[in-house]
């Protein structure tokens, strides 16, 4: 069997003395779509980070096609994987279409200007995600919605083969999570990867095939998705109860009590 | 809404930007070269410099006078801007200037710490100190300053080493110079006090200002600016924050202190000869923005040319001056008179096209 494409091991880690991540293993083939859940401060955007190697682990080693990450440059990395961050603040007005452009940084030379096929592809990109009106929009009057679909379709332009998301749809409407969402299947379907932090459990049922559950910095569960969501576990991880009904026919979760 | 021409960089569009400003740059060094307090100005400079016909008296008033300093002063403004944006960037601060980083207070340090040394008498260690001069003293304390700071940088514990201890511990370095700088000139004679406050103010008077001084310092900074375009794509992706850069394919630290360490080996050596010159750094890149947009792959060579364009326009005015207060005021004076009021309208020019949702 071939390598996995993403491959975790003893993934310890921890800030200023405080742990964060004990001992992670996860496997993450070629065409998975996986989904990372747990409570807020479980550590899952370290294990994010660790995955795209944004930061140096304490122990354990990240391998990407069976090379590991900390022999690999910036920009090898980067080729490989994209990673969509929490939309931050920006300081400096570039506009949404500039900040798209930015997708092609590891793959295009130091002195090279941005080409017209380049351009062609931003704007297709924004066009799919519904934004390419605010192309030219500096980056300090967009909403922290809008932010967040360019940072996607920026994802979208760099054409790496796993993508790394972190609460993508945080800041998005509902019309607009479901739109996120589809690009994670097409990407799925295209032969790309997926691991997105997320928080709405029914999205996870809907848009993923996999899926970790990470509590106290320990990976407790992680398989397919409709087999590995129960009720006691997901009580146990949130310390609420929760319960799982049909709507539509889609997996939904609802507070019990 | 209307579709409009994109404003992402074309080489187009960069070599548009990078000759309008180079325009300005000479038509500024020529108004300086032509501008004199003697009666020989205008027309006749250009004219006696195209056919090559100058009395002794002019060619030494073009030549030996007007020239080295209109070149100086374009040297330590290119150096003055550039840095400004680059700490800018790297620093993901709008209002980090050259000087941000302590280089001010080490450079000023050094310095008035020589000037007062001179003044006290310490017998045979004066024979070591008169190989000395300010501006040695001067870039050896900025350089000192930027090792304590990268020191401290380095010793933090890992994950822990971002901008802001860098930004921390260069606010905390030039407090520190002030006190000591405040001190010395409490304790020194009345007559070196006022030497090290002129020192400070920054001037583009300069003793023995040669052509091999000038082609020295320029060459420094000519090279410190081609590695800064070097990395010009990289600040781009850096002014967004550590994880976006890394994620996008930047060596994010080694890239910090490269660049870091390049745009302050420019300034110190700009700062040295001139003592403190503000609002260059802050002015200069802030409103090319407003022109050229944030790309440095555009703004850092802009910048270049717009800071040695300000700062020999200042120069020029300090000239000026003397005919109305008969004395030269420090270039650093009328950069601030120019500059600060120059920044609250850039600021509010920046506020209102983010109101109006275009750049």
């Amino acid at each position: 069997m071939s390598e996995p494409i993403l491959q975790i091991d003893g993934l310890t880690h921890g800030f200023a003395g405080v742990p964060v991540l004990h001992q992670v293993d996860l496997t993450v083939e070629a065409g998975d779509s996986m989904a990372l859940i747990g409570p807020n401060g479980a550590g899952k955007t370290t294990l994010l980070r660790a995955a795209g190697g944004l930061l140096e682990p304490d122990a354990g080693s990240v391998r990407i096609d069976g090379r590991d990450l900390a022999e690999m440059s910036r920009r090898e990395i980067a080729r490989r994987m994209s990673y969509l961050s929490q939309a931050t603040p920006q300081v400096f007005d570039f506009s949404a279409l500039e900040l798209v452009l930015m997708g092609f940084h590891a793959r295009t030379g130091r002195f090279s200007l941005p080409s017209k096929t380049q351009r062609e592809r931003a704007h297709a990109a924004m066009r799919q995600l519904e934004i390419e009106h605010l192309a030219e929009r500096p980056a300090s009057v967009l909403s922290g919605g809008e932010l967040q679909r360019v940072l996607m379709a920026r994802t979208l332009v760099a054409r790496a083969d796993v993508w790394l998301l972190d609460e993508p749809t945080s800041h998005l409407d509902v019309r607009h999570q479901l739109a996120m969402l589809r690009q994670v299947g097409g990407h799925v379907g295209d032969g790309g990867t997926v691991l997105a932090v997320l928080h709405d459990l029914g999205l996870v049922h809907r848009f993923f095939d996999r899926v970790a559950v990470l509590k106290a910095g320990e990976l407790v569960a992680t398989g397919p998705v409709d087999e590995t969501l129960n009720t006691d576990l997901l009580s146990d991880v949130f310390e609420v109860e929760l319960v799982r009904g049909e709507v539509d026919g889609q997996t939904v979760w609802t507070v019990g009590g | 809404m209307t579709t409009r021409r994109d404003r992402a960089l074309t080489s187009r569009g960069l070599w548009q930007a990078v000759l309008a400003v180079s325009l300005l740059y000479v038509a500024v060094s020529v108004m300086a070269l032509t501008y004199g307090s003697s009666d020989f100005g205008g027309w006749q400079v250009v004219s006696g410099l195209v056919s090559g016909e100058l009395t002794p008296s002019q060619h030494a008033i073009v030549w030996h006078a007007r020239m080295p300093r209109i070149l100086f002063a374009g040297i330590v403004g290119a150096a003055l801007a550039v840095g400004g944006a680059v700490f800018q960037a790297v620093l993901r601060n709008p209002l980090a200037d050259p000087y941000i980083l302590g280089i001010s207070g080490g450079a000023a340090l050094g310095g008035t710490l020589l000037l007062a040394l001179e003044a006290a008498v310490f017998g045979g260690a004066m024979t070591y100190l008169g190989q000395l001069s300010p501006p040695i003293a001067a870039f050896i304390g900025a350089m000192g300053t930027l090792s304590i700071i990268f020191g401290v940088a380095r010793w933090t514990p890992a994950g822990r080493t971002g901008n802001y201890v860098l930004l921390l511990t260069g606010v905390i370095v030039n407090a520190f110079a002030s006190a000591v700088i405040l001190f010395l000139k409490s304790v020194v004679s009345a007559r070196k006090a006022q030497e090290m406050l002129f020192y400070l103010m920054g001037t583009l008077t300069v003793e023995g200002l040669s052509f091999q001084l000038i082609a020295s310092v320029g060459g420094v900074v000519l090279a410190c600016l081609a590695a800064i375009i070097w990395y010009a794509r990289d600040l781009n992706v850096l002014s967004l924050g550590d994880d976006e850069a890394a994620a996008l394919g930047v060596d994010v630290e080694r890239t910090r202190w490269w660049t870091v360490a390049i745009a302050s080996l420019a300034v110190a050596c700009a700062v040295a000869f001139t003592g403190l010159i503000g609002f260059v750094g802050l002015v200069v890149p802030h409103g090319l923005r407003l022109v050229v947009g944030p790309d440095h792959r555009v703004l850092i060579p802009c910048c270049a040319l717009g800071g040695a364009a300000f700062l020999t326009g200042a120069d020029l005015l300090t000239r000026a001056s003397f005919a109305v207060f008969s004395t030269t005021l420090p270039v650093g004076v009328v950069t601030a008179f120019v500059g600060a009021p120059l920044f609250v309208v850039f600021l509010w020019r920046n506020l209102r096209q983010d109101a109006e949702g275009v750049r």
